[in-house]
């Protein structure tokens, strides 16, 4: 008798069965991922001082009711859980219709403390909500952010305050929302809402003051041996055009517009020799691997501000040399995202373009 | 307004409050109170002085902080060691002095008060005074029952509500901008206006859940803080002229509550104690020792009287009476006016703590006196003795509520077994002053004849005493004093003038001598009765005394105690009649006694049966109107099948029919719904502005092809207003750009103008309309 088919058939489906039932769960993959809880409670509520207080009140009245079974100390009792309830509805009234925006500025370093505005908004018709304060919600990104307090918004009105953000991660960080919480109306109890406002952005690494040996220009392999070609940010005059109003005041060259009778700029040669190329082997690791890229923002954004084309190459990746705040940015935006390439089996970044002075990270 | 003045203003509210509950505890002299409340007033005006002044914060006191800590520290010490002093006169108080809690710890709480309003530096001091303030309504509340608590409870909420929620925000406030001033415009009239609601708000909960908190009845501490009232209308021994003076004492005794609150058209006795031995001067109890009742498994006590076999109908006991009271002939109205013979009649009694044990049953003329079937109230023990007077186990020391069920008219006491009236010899034993001195004695033996002359039974003879009693003889409250040796000889034949004490007496002895068993019986008469709160207010001058007499039955007849008055109408009727003012007062102050301090758990259970009664009916109604729409559904149905079946073939045909149209119009309409839904989301975002625009030119025949996008379309169309709208449109839609107002009103005049716009259709397969040629850059 061949028992083999009905025994192989279930057997994929017994081993998938038995490995979810018995399989460990903090394996790799899905299981790693934390699950949301299945129910989270829609306010949060802390006892004050006060409230602490009030409560142990509450029971020394509630027992000296029962025990002396008087009416009037059961009346004390009604009131004082009266404004326990009146307390919940209040404070509910006032967190209720709160809606709260985020503007963080455009470019955010690690350790800085970026200026954000937060803008509420009571959305209620007319119920004004009193003395509530509005924070971050807690992030794993290491997110610390300043609470902003609102002492009155009136129903339908928007108010703005600023308040300091700080990040202590570079990279992609994600803030998942904010709270409104709030003592009002008797400071018994604090009681919080949770508003999710999830939003993404990239933290640049921290870009320190250099030290003065770091900011030194190196020798270039060749300096001085090729002319310079084609317009750029240099000293020596490349040719005049016409002045238009994006250009520079500053630029204008008086002498040949007295002469030709109309606004005419001068402009420069590009100065090849001004660029700089920083190479930051990322193959390290470790806490020291912060302060390399650290280092290689700041030596960036150093040469950027005085005027040289910067490159950076890392063995993930390589970015032509380039000036302005902009390129600055796209330097900035990858050194975030940048990570140790320790496993990724190449050796050495060690050999810079001929003619381009190097900055070893 | 300024902040300030908030402070000033929560402060003063506070003050009063407290002074107010202070004056409540009774204790209190009003010395003390005097002192106090100018104590306070003083110190408010220094205080409100000092918040007047300009550019001064109530926390911040002036000079450097080092400074400012060292002045608040020292005098925190000197409050602390003013504190220590006031605790220790409060203990000296207690111990030596008054020897009386409440009225120490109430004196203690309010000298502390006055010693912190003399250091309002910080928040912390408001919060200490407002609690101290907190602590004198407790006092108040351990040591009063009056009425005018529940008015300082309802100041205090509000004054309450206020100062936390000021004290609240300033300190949020000031915890996030610490060197700034709080702006005082945030609590303006409005925002008083909205404390007061949530004050309002706050006391109705207040009152709900006061009503709902269970009461437990377990206390070990109950409250026994009332003054006694000394009842000199009212004692277990009787002088004969003691009572007169008396008879003019406004003291409130008690407070009945009659069933549906109607008043009764006769007369409401209160049966306090039955006295037997007469000695010719005074009235005693002689007969028997007591005992003790017990409750039966209602909690009620149950008296000792054969208790009619009662037929329990839905909470309402109707005992089936055999008989009615002896036949006594006219001279007595007929039976309350809600109470036919043989229903159960409910009396609620409030009684003021009184100083005697002996409690009160009511009862009508003319009834059994003993009548009552049962009691119940908040007392463990009850006890009676031969002659049926119901004692509790000591004096009541606080205000006491019961009710009594009486059998109206009740059954007799004497009848099958029970507590048979063993031995009527002390009922009809005469003083020996009546036996032996040979002048009077014969004379009322003599009087006593002529009056019962041709009476037939004792029924009838008691009845015809009562009425010589009632005619011949004068009532006065100061009787004269006559020739006679005793107040009965002068009552009887010289002067004939009395109060009820003298005529009871007369009645009872007269009886005794014509051989009917008769005794004296003390206690309150109606009082004056309350329209508003529907019951009487008894005072101590309602004292009153009258005659129970023991009548044989007929052969038909059962035996039993009848209760007769002597007295003419004018001695039970009280001169005294107060204001319709004061009676509203009196009327609030009784249910504020009998809905708040007296409430009890056998109100809360009262409560949730009328509730569980009211909820049964509601449930009848939903099924009822449940089953006749049931009913309705199915007389329709049967009437349409009647229609549509009138033979089989054609009923096949129809129901075929029936059920294609029906799947017809149940197909029209999802599709119907579908297309309208699709419709909906194609464009779920698309704000309304945009569809009017579309509309608007799709009349003039711009009609926006698929393919073109909304700014294409804007530009070939060629309508400037349209080409705004575009932009608006985009920044909304794809730009998530909330438009303020402005924009909006921009927006709204665009589409207006839109309108007014006279836009023609386009000839061939030009868009632009003619007489607009805008170029779009």
């Amino acid at each position: 008798m061949n028992l083999r088919p009905t025994i192989s058939a279930p057997l994929p489906w017994l081993t998938i069965l038995a490995a979810k039932l018995f399989g460990k769960k903090n394996g790799k993959g899905k299981s790693q991922v934390k699950r949301p809880p299945f129910f989270v409670f829609p306010r949060t509520l802390e006892f004050t001082k006060e409230g602490k207080r009030f409560i142990a009140v509450l029971f020394l009245v509630g027992i000296a009711a029962i025990n002396t079974g008087n009416n009037l100390l059961y009346l004390i009792l009604a009131m004082l859980l009266s404004l326990i309830i009146i307390s919940g509805v209040m404070s509910e009234s006032t967190l209720r219709g709160l809606k709260a925006k985020r503007e963080l500025p455009r470019h955010i370093y690690r350790g800085t403390p970026a200026k954000t505005r937060i803008v509420v908004e009571n959305t209620k018709r007319l119920m004004p909500s009193y003395s509530f304060i509005v924070g971050e919600m807690r992030s794993p990104d290491a997110v610390i952010a300043e609470t902003a307090y609102f002492l009155k918004l009136d129903g339908g009105r928007k108010a703005v305050k600023t308040v300091s953000y700080s990040f202590g991660k570079r990279g992609v960080v994600r803030l998942a929302g904010v709270y409104f919480k709030t003592a009002f109306p008797f400071g018994l109890f604090v009681k919080g809402r949770r508003e999710p406002a999830l939003e993404e952005m990239v933290v640049y690494p921290r870009v320190r003051p250099l030290r003065p040996e770091e900011t030194k220009v190196p020798e270039a392999p060749s300096a001085g041996t090729n002319a310079a070609r084609g317009k750029g940010a240099g000293t020596e005059i490349y040719g005049l055009r016409d002045y238009t109003f994006l250009d520079d005041a500053r630029l204008i060259h008086w002498k040949a517009s007295a002469r030709t009778r109309r606004l005419v700029r001068k402009e420069s040669e590009r100065e090849r020799e001004r660029t700089v190329l920083v190479v930051f082997d990322n193959s390290g690791g470790g806490e020291a691997f912060e302060d390399e890229v650290e280092k290689a923002a700041s030596i960036a954004s150093h040469f950027i501000g005085t005027g040289f084309r910067v490159g950076l190459k890392t063995l993930s990746f390589e970015i032509a040399p380039g000036a302005g705040p902009g390129h600055l940015t796209r330097i900035l935006k990858s050194l975030a995202l940048v990570e140790s390439a320790r496993n990724e089996g190449r050796h050495s970044v060690h050999d810079g373009p001929p003619g381009v002075r190097v900055v070893y990270v | 307004m300024r902040f300030n003045s908030y402070i000033t203003a929560i402060t003063c509210l506070m003050v009063a409050v407290g002074f107010a509950a202070t004056c409540l505890v009774e204790e209190l002299s009003p010395a003390f109170l005097v002192f106090a409340g100018a104590a306070a007033i003083t110190s408010l005006a220094i205080n409100v002085r000092v918040m007047m002044r300009p550019r001064t914060s109530v926390s911040a006191p002036a000079g450097t902080p080092a400074i400012k800590k060292a002045v608040e520290d020292g005098w925190r010490a000197v409050f602390n060691v003013m504190a220590a002093l006031a605790f220790a006169l409060f203990l000296a108080d207690y111990y030596a002095i008054s020897q009386t809690l409440a009225a120490a710890a109430s004196r203690f709480l309010a000298i502390l008060a006055l010693i912190k309003l003399y250091d309002l530096r910080s928040t912390r001091d408001y919060v200490i005074l407002f609690t101290i303030v907190f602590f004198q309504l407790i006092g108040a509340a351990a040591s009063t029952v009056s009425p005018f608590f529940f008015a300082v409870l309802s100041a205090f909420v509000i004054s309450a509500i206020w100062a936390m929620v000021v004290f609240n925000i300033k300190r949020d406030f000031e915890k996030s901008s610490p060197s700034e001033d709080i702006p005082a415009g945030i609590f303006g009239a409005r925002f008083f206006l909205s404390t007061l609601a949530v004050a309002f708000g706050s006391l109705a909960i207040t009152l709900a859940l006061f009503f709902a908190l269970p009461r437990m009845g377990v206390g070990l501490f109950e409250k026994k803080t009332l003054r006694t009232v000394k009842v000199s209308g009212f004692s277990e021994k009787v002088r004969l002229g003691e009572l007169g003076p008396v008879k003019l004492d406004p003291t409130v005794v008690m407070r009945v509550e009659v069933p549906d609150g109607i008043r009764p058209l006769q007369t409401l006795y209160l049966r306090g104690a039955a006295l037997d031995y007469y000695d010719g001067e005074s009235w005693n109890r002689e007969s028997g020792g007591k005992e003790l009742l017990r409750k039966n498994d209602r909690g009620a006590f149950t008296s000792p009287s054969p208790m009619p076999a009662a037929v329990k109908t839905t909470g309402n006991i109707h005992p089936a009476v055999p008989d009615g009271p002896p036949a006594v002939p006219d001279g007595h109205p007929a039976g309350h006016t809600k109470a036919a013979a043989g229903e159960m009649v409910e009396y609620r009694i409030m009684l003021e703590p009184l100083e005697t044990e002996v409690i009160f049953t009511p009862g009508l003329l003319p009834a059994w006196p003993t009548g009552w079937v049962e009691i119940s109230g908040r007392f463990n023990y009850l006890w009676t003795d031969a002659s049926d007077t119901l004692y509790l186990s000591s004096p009541p020391y606080s205000r006491i509520e019961y009710t009594v069920t009486v059998n109206q008219p009740a059954l007799p006491a004497g009848k099958d077994g029970g507590r048979a009236v063993k031995d009527l010899s002390p009922y009809l034993a005469l003083p020996p002053a009546v036996l032996d001195g040979p002048p009077e004695a014969g004379a009322i033996k003599e009087l006593s004849l002529r009056i019962t002359e041709g009476a037939g039974g004792d029924a009838e003879k008691a009845v015809a005493v009562e009425s010589y009693l009632r005619t011949n003889y004068r009532y006065t409250l100061d009787p004269r004093k006559g020739a006679g040796k005793t107040p009965l000889d002068d009552f009887l034949f010289f002067t004939k003038e009395g109060y009820c004490e003298q005529y009871s007496t007369a009645m009872v002895i007269l009886l005794r001598t014509a051989g009917i068993p008769a005794r004296l019986v003390t206690g309150f008469s109606q009082g004056q009765w309350n329209g508003f709160g529907g019951y009487f207010l008894i005072r101590q001058q309602d004292a009153h005394s009258w005659v129970e007499a023991y009548i044989e039955g007929q052969p038909s007849r059962t035996a039993g105690w009848v209760r007769f008055d002597p007295t003419p109408a004018a001695g039970i009727i009280t001169p005294f009649s107060p204001l319709p003012v004061s009676l509203y007062l009196d009327s609030l102050r009784w249910r504020w006694t009998r809905y708040v301090i007296g409430y009890s758990f056998s109100d809360q259970i009262r409560i949730s049966r009328a509730i569980e009664a009211k909820a049964s009916g509601l449930q009848a109604l939903i099924k009822t109107t449940l089953n006749s729409v049931k009913d309705g559904w199915l007389a329709v149905r049967d009437g349409v099948l009647a229609i549509l079946k009138p033979s089989n073939g054609q009923w096949r045909r129809t129901t075929a029919l029936f059920f294609v149209l029906f799947a017809a119009a149940a197909t029209v309409f999802l599709a119907a719904v579908k297309l309208r839904w699709k419709r909906g989301a194609k464009n779920p975002k698309t704000p309304w502005f945009y569809l009017d625009m579309l509309r608007i030119l799709g009349q003039a025949g711009f009609k926006k092809k698929g393919p073109e996008t909304p700014r294409e379309f804007a530009q070939r169309c060629a309508v400037p207003e349209a080409m705004r709208l575009t932009e608006a449109y985009e920044g909304i839609r794809y730009g998530g750009v909330r438009p303020e107002e402005a924009e909006k009103a921009e927006i709204r005049r665009l589409i207006e103008s839109l309108r007014k716009k006279n836009l023609r259709r386009p000839s061939g397969t030009e868009c632009r309309p003619s007489g607009t040629s805008v170029p779009i850059g």
